[in-house]
């Protein structure tokens, strides 16, 4: 099962995620904050990172950034994020984020864009 | 010639005789009686006598006289002269005759007087050449200085110490009979013949007694009507003319006519008051001040500005009232003081008054160039700028407010479409895994289920639509939205929008478009143009449902260029054209039609920004027009 990791501060959100890609068989782990979703990504090795940006202490852009510092394997990573101004997509393009989704996604549309993902890494691996 | 002596000691009559014959003029001495006494050789050829003078000792003197008359170009008047001296008896002297030969004699007479009564007539009759030009020269002399008084630009008389007319000029009295009418006649005298009021004389006279008394020239002016009405100024002066004895035989009168100076002056302080009254009446504060800082005016602005009744106090020094900037100040003053230059630029200075609130003053400083006598002065002008100043730092504070409330609103709208969009995340998932759930049974019952759960997602996409438009237009009209112009080819631009979005639109109608005039490159920024050109096609078609197809019509003109865009909807009420661009205001009419009510809001900021301009028609029930005209930025 392809493994994707969740970093998101709202429980609510990280919890309906979490059941909506495990019904579409992923397998899900979840963070909370920046760090902990930096040290998941550094220890469980998804195959990709779903994140939030607006997040306490470290936000989305921040994790990115520290993840793409490692010069071996990338993993994919989306951002899921109610921050729709086109600066943030911009910055979020430029750090390296496979793509950019904005709340609330269809679930069509983020099952697609994941899917799209992933198959691009497989296919670049 | 006194009494003569003819006893005694003195010279015998022989003596006397030989004396007289060797004098130059011609002598004749009668008795009162008029018998001939004594006649010398000069008479008797003058006369053209023809025998000696012993033969004519005794001989009646009037008879000879008349028969001599004839030898004169005026014989009458010789006569006639002869008669009144006897009957005057009063001394003549060097009257003159002319004789028929050409010849011109000075007569002189004198009658001879003892202490017994009159001893006899004595004539003299001199003819020599000398005299004559003597008297020609005197006469030169005399006219000379006539003419000369006569010709000065000035009224003189000379008195006698009497106060009466010995001479007056031509300028005085022009007409010859009245001046002399005058010799020997006063002011007064000449009042009565005027019939005039004695006050002109009575004045004179005063002055004329001083002059008399100091012995020094005394002056006054004079105010008398014309002869046309006018006033005439006249500055007037007594010159007494002092004797070797002291005494005062005659005064020089004169007077300057000075009507045009008095005028002149007038006029300038006039001038200088109504230069006054305007500085007076100024809105600024005008002070001047001397070398020595003492003010020496200032304007009426003085007492409001210090709370000050009354006039600058000339003792303190314009310093003392400052505060701050009152060192620049001075140095500034000192400066000019030492190198004038016309103009200045406006400084600033505080002064405070007695109310105690601070003044703030813009000044500048200026010097009186022309002023080449008397003490240097400069004029300084103070302008209250504190009501301004103070003005100016309420709508900076203002601007700040509404900055910081901009970015209030700013980050709070941001904030909320950020929060709002968790929920309705939350929701949207939900609602599609219930339909996907829903799916998987059979039955009516799942059927429902699908179609409320997808009523909840479109709601919910039109939530996140809303949020998203209400986001956007408070980001453009913060101005935050920037404008990148670049060239545009229209023709391709509209037709790719048109071709994209509107043909067909999703009722299946495709819009109809028109070009009129040549296409050419303009200044644009196309995401702003898509985005004001879809919201009102957008209107257009959602507008006009079950009607023929709007159309678009892009016209080329030679300084603009224009796009029509018109359908045959629902039209906007006569009320409604008004508000139609305001946010958040959607017609009365639009019934279920959806609509944020903040797309024409955001148009009409886009159109302004290319600096363009939007007019609308419409007739409710039958169509709108909205035509946009850019001016033309050809690249």
């Amino acid at each position: 099962m392809e493994k994707i990791l969740i970093i998101e501060d709202e429980g609510i959100i990280r919890q309906s995620l979490s059941e909506m890609l495990g019904f579409f068989n992923y397998e899900v782990i979840c963070a909370a904050d920046g760090k902990a979703g930096l040290a998941a990504a550094r220890s469980a090795s998804p195959d990709l990172i779903l994140c939030d940006v607006m997040m306490p202490e470290m936000d989305g852009f921040s994790v990115l950034k520290e993840l793409r510092k490692n010069t071996g394997k990338i993993t994919p990573f989306v951002f899921l994020t109610a921050k729709v101004q086109s600066d943030d997509i911009s910055k979020g393009k430029q750090l390296g984020a496979d793509a950019y989704l904005f709340k609330p996604c269809k679930t069509t549309d983020l099952l697609k864009t994941i899917r799209e993902v992933l198959d691009k890494n497989k296919q670049e691996a | 010639m006194n009494t003569v002596a003819v006893q005694g000691a003195g010279p015998t009559i022989e003596q006397l005789t030989l004396l007289l014959n060797n004098v130059s003029h011609a002598v004749l001495f009668e008795s009162p009686q008029h018998e001939i006494l004594f006649i010398n050789n000069n008479f008797c050829e003058l006369f053209g006598i023809p025998v000696g003078p012993e033969l004519l000792m005794g001989t009646n003197c009037s008879q000879a006289a008349e028969q001599s008359a004839s030898l004169f170009m005026d014989p009458d008047g010789f006569v006639k002269g002869i008669r009144k001296v006897y009957t005057e008896g009063k001394p003549v002297s060097n009257e003159e005759l002319v004789m028929h030969n050409g010849r011109s004699v000075y007569r002189d007479y004198k009658p001879i007087r003892t202490e017994t009564g009159l001893s006899g007539h004595l004539w003299i009759y001199k003819y020599t050449q000398e005299l004559r030009a003597i008297l020609q020269e005197v006469q030169t002399q005399k006219n000379f200085y006539e003419k000369l008084l006569n010709n000065i630009p000035a009224d003189i008389a000379i008195f006698n110490s009497r106060h009466q007319y010995v001479f007056i000029n031509k300028v005085a009295i022009p007409k010859e009979d009245l001046r002399e009418w005058l010799i020997g006649k006063d002011d007064f005298d000449y009042c009565r013949l005027r019939n005039k009021p004695d006050n002109l004389a009575r004045c004179r006279r005063e002055y004329f007694h001083e002059s008399l008394k100091s012995g020094d020239m005394v002056e006054f002016e004079e105010e008398n009507p014309s002869a046309e009405g006018k006033k005439v100024h006249n500055l007037r002066r007594f010159y007494p003319l002092k004797e070797e004895d002291g005494t005062i035989q005659n005064v020089i009168g004169y007077g300057i006519n000075i009507t045009r100076i008095r005028e002149r002056e007038n006029h300038m302080k006039q001038q200088e008051q109504a230069l006054r009254d305007l500085v007076d009446s100024m809105d600024q504060l005008v002070v001047v001040v001397e070398e020595s800082g003492s003010i020496v005016y200032a304007n009426p602005r003085w007492c409001d500005l210090l709370w000050k009744p009354g006039p600058a106090d000339p003792e303190k020094k314009l310093a003392s009232y400052l505060h701050k900037g009152k060192e620049a100040f001075v140095k500034q003053l000192q400066h000019f003081f030492e190198k004038p230059v016309q103009q200045h630029r406006h400084a600033r200075v505080s002064l405070v008054p007695e109310d105690g609130k601070e003044h703030i003053l813009s000044y500048y400083i200026a010097s009186f160039t022309n002023l080449q006598e008397g003490p240097k002065r400069l004029a300084i002008f103070f302008t209250d700028i504190t009501g301004q100043l103070k003005a100016e730092k309420e709508l900076r504070k203002m601007a700040k407010e509404e900055r910081n409330l901009n970015q209030l609103k700013s980050n709070f709208l941001s904030m909320v479409s950020h929060e709002l969009r968790t929920p309705l995340s939350i929701i949207l998932s939900s609602a599609e895994l219930l339909e996907m759930f829903a799916g998987t049974s059979d039955g009516q019952k799942g059927k429902l289920v699908q179609t409320y759960t997808g009523r909840i997602v479109q709601q919910v996409d039109k939530m996140t639509q809303l949020i998203s438009e209400f986001l956007f237009l408070s980001k453009v009209e913060a101005g935050k939205v920037p404008y990148h112009p670049q060239p545009v080819n229209l023709v391709v631009f509209l037709q790719k929008l048109l071709d994209d979005m509107y043909r067909p639109w999703r009722d299946g109608r495709a819009v109809d478009f028109s070009v009129k005039g040549e296409g050419q490159l303009v200044m644009g920024d196309e995401l702003m143009l898509t985005h004001a050109f879809s919201n009102l096609l957008n209107n257009a078609f959602k507008y006009s449902p079950g009607q023929p197809s709007p159309k678009i019509r892009l016209a080329f003109y030679k300084k603009s260029w224009e796009v029509l865009i018109a359908d045959q909807g629902i039209g906007i009420q006569p009320g409604q054209l008004k508000k139609l661009f305001q946010p958040f205001t959607r017609g009365a009419n639009v019934g279920t039609i959806e609509g944020s009510g903040f797309g024409l809001n955001i148009v009409k900021i886009f159109v302004k920004m290319h600096k363009g301009k939007i007019k609308v028609r419409s007739s409710e029930g039958k169509g709108t027009a909205i035509q946009v005209s850019f001016p033309c930025k050809r690249t």
